[in-house]
């Protein structure tokens, strides 16, 4: 729809750079929910859309002296909002990059990579399976995969010989997948991998 | 470009397959995509609706924001709350007339405060009507695929913003104009039933008047006509031209109950009609039908039935192709083609 609605907002933006609470709060009332909607479409997370909102409208509390009420609110809202689902984005990608070399490797064995999946869920099952490994094996993962250490380094780090941490690495690579796998049978991923929608 | 829309378009719409997550992941990290993946963020922030999804709420949010804005605004809160102390114990010794005059102001301000309002937007799934309350007690309904946006609480004037099929049963206020806006055209009125077509794939818009009168403007607000009950005005969102003509509006008007009542009309606008209310996309094979002069009154039929009922008193044959899922998870139109028997 073309609206005439550019600057509906100025009244209001005019009052909040005065810092009036009121306003900011009809503001907030008025686009978070847009806002949580949208961030949660690409972060896929109930709490980081949130701790987008929450940050997105600190930073126009905090530059409210800045604003411009000729200018869209909306627009701006948007620039701001862009760049920190970003930036979570990215950060959260960074922290799931070698789970997600987990599925890779589960989901290409099973010729399923183009499968319409449940993402979220399937990292969950990841992130439960890695949880239940014996306490030594699972801290040598982490510090291979996640904290992208050299083998060596591990070694002398936990006082262990490197083909120890090389042993520990290969066992909990096929723990995982066994354990995908056997969820995958036991009905629960089955359903997840192959729903269409 | 478009392969990295449609992967987009999956991975917001909860529809990807993990290979195309990684691309996702890919054109978030790359400068190079930065420009795209920005444009398609804008146009999804554009689709985001503004209307509030009462499921998930976000109260506790705005809390932790007044705690965050509290311990950083402490400090001048009080400075400024000693200067207006100091103002109204000079001013109301030295000045009271000025505090008269401030008072009225505060007055006006809060007024205007009460005035300010939050947009709200209701919206019609494709293939269902669905019914309305305006906050001046007028009603209406709304066709497949249409919305209606206006401000909680209607000021001076009553506006409302439009997009489809939208019928009105306005209330009559004196000296008060209802303003329907479309991208092409806005109708004013004073109370009246009326329809208004304005969907934004569909080159031709256009109004239908029931009853009362109606004044139509072009986007500039430049009175283009005025209806008189049973006239339609078309307007051409191409070459911008209005025509009007007299039309039976009762029987255009029976979609807000379910039916479809056609008294004398070319089988194309029967198809349009179908297609909008099974949300199905329909093929005239041949062009001597499309313009063939067909009476039907449906209610309530399905959409098989409603072709067999064509079949019955027509030398027309169809054949329907169902909606279904591609392998890619998204889903296909149904499909109903039309051809003449020979």
């Amino acid at each position: 729809m073309a609206l005439p609605v550019r600057n509906i907002d100025s009244h209001e933006v005019e009052k909040l750079k005065t810092g009036d609470v009121k306003s900011f709060d009809r503001l907030f009332n008025k686009y978070s929910d847009r806002l949580y909607r949208f961030a949660l479409k690409y972060l896929k997370s109930v709490e980081d859309a949130e701790e987008v909102v929450q940050g997105v409208f600190l930073y126009i509390w905090e530059n409210k002296e800045g604003l411009k009420p000729e200018l869209s609110f909306n627009s701006y809202l948007f620039t701001i909002a862009l760049n920190m689902i970003k930036k979570q984005f990215q950060k959260k990608a960074r922290e799931n990059d070698f789970k997600d070399d987990i599925l890779c490797t589960f989901l290409e064995a099973d010729d399923s990579l183009d499968q319409v999946i449940d993402y979220k869920f399937l990292l969950k099952k990841v992130e439960a399976i890695i949880e239940s490994m014996p306490e030594k094996r699972k801290e040598v993962f982490i510090k291979r995969k996640y904290n992208d250490l050299p083998i060596k380094d591990i070694a002398a780090e936990m006082n262990i010989s490197p083909n120890t941490v090389e042993n520990h690495l290969s066992a909990a690579q096929k723990y995982i997948l066994k354990e995908l796998e056997r969820e995958k049978l036991a009905g629960l991923l089955f359903f997840m991998l192959f729903i269409k929608i | 470009m478009d392969m990295k829309n449609d992967i987009l378009k999956r991975f917001v719409a909860d529809r990807f397959s993990m290979r195309d997550y990684l691309q996702v992941k890919d054109y978030m990290r790359k400068d190079e995509n930065a420009t795209e993946v920005d444009e398609f963020m804008q146009q999804d922030w554009n689709d985001t609706s503004l209307s509030a999804d009462r499921k998930h709420t976000l109260g506790h949010i705005l809390e932790v924001l007044h705690e965050q804005i509290k311990s950083t605004g402490e400090t001048k809160k009080n400075v400024s709350y000693d200067f207006k102390r100091v103002f109204f114990k000079v001013a109301a010794v030295l000045i009271l007339p000025a505090l008269i005059t401030i008072g009225v102001l505060s007055y006006l301000y809060i007024g205007e405060q009460k005035i300010d309002n939050s947009w709200v937007e209701i919206h019609s799934p494709v293939g269902a009507r669905t019914n309305f309350q305006l906050p001046d007690g007028s009603i209406g309904w709304l066709n497949s695929g249409s919305s209606i946006k206006y401000q909680s609480q209607f000021n001076d004037s009553r506006k409302v913003e439009i997009e489809g099929e939208v019928w009105f049963d306005v209330t009559h206020q004196k000296d008060k104009d209802f303003v329907v806006h479309t991208p092409y055209f806005n109708v004013r009125v004073l109370g009246t039933k009326f329809n208004v077509t304005a969907y934004s794939e569909e080159e031709v818009a256009q109004v239908i008047l029931e009853e009362g009168k109606v004044q139509v403007l072009d986007e500039s607000n430049q009175l283009k006509s005025t209806l008189k009950p049973n006239e339609r005005l078309m307007v051409n969102n191409v070459t911008h031209q209005f025509t009007k003509e007299s039309f039976d509006a009762k029987s255009y008007v029976s979609w807000i109950y379910g039916k479809l009542i056609f008294k004398n009309v070319p089988f194309s606008a029967i198809a349009e009609r179908i297609g909008r209310k099974y949300n199905v996309d329909v093929e005239i094979k041949d062009e001597e039908l499309k313009t063939s002069i067909f009476r039907a009154t449906f209610e309530d039929e399905s959409l098989e039935e409603i072709c067999q009922l064509l079949k019955g008193v027509a030398p027309v044959d169809y054949k329907i192709h169902r909606r279904k899922k591609s392998p890619d998870g998204t889903t296909i139109k149904g499909k109903v083609e039309f051809w003449l028997r020979k």
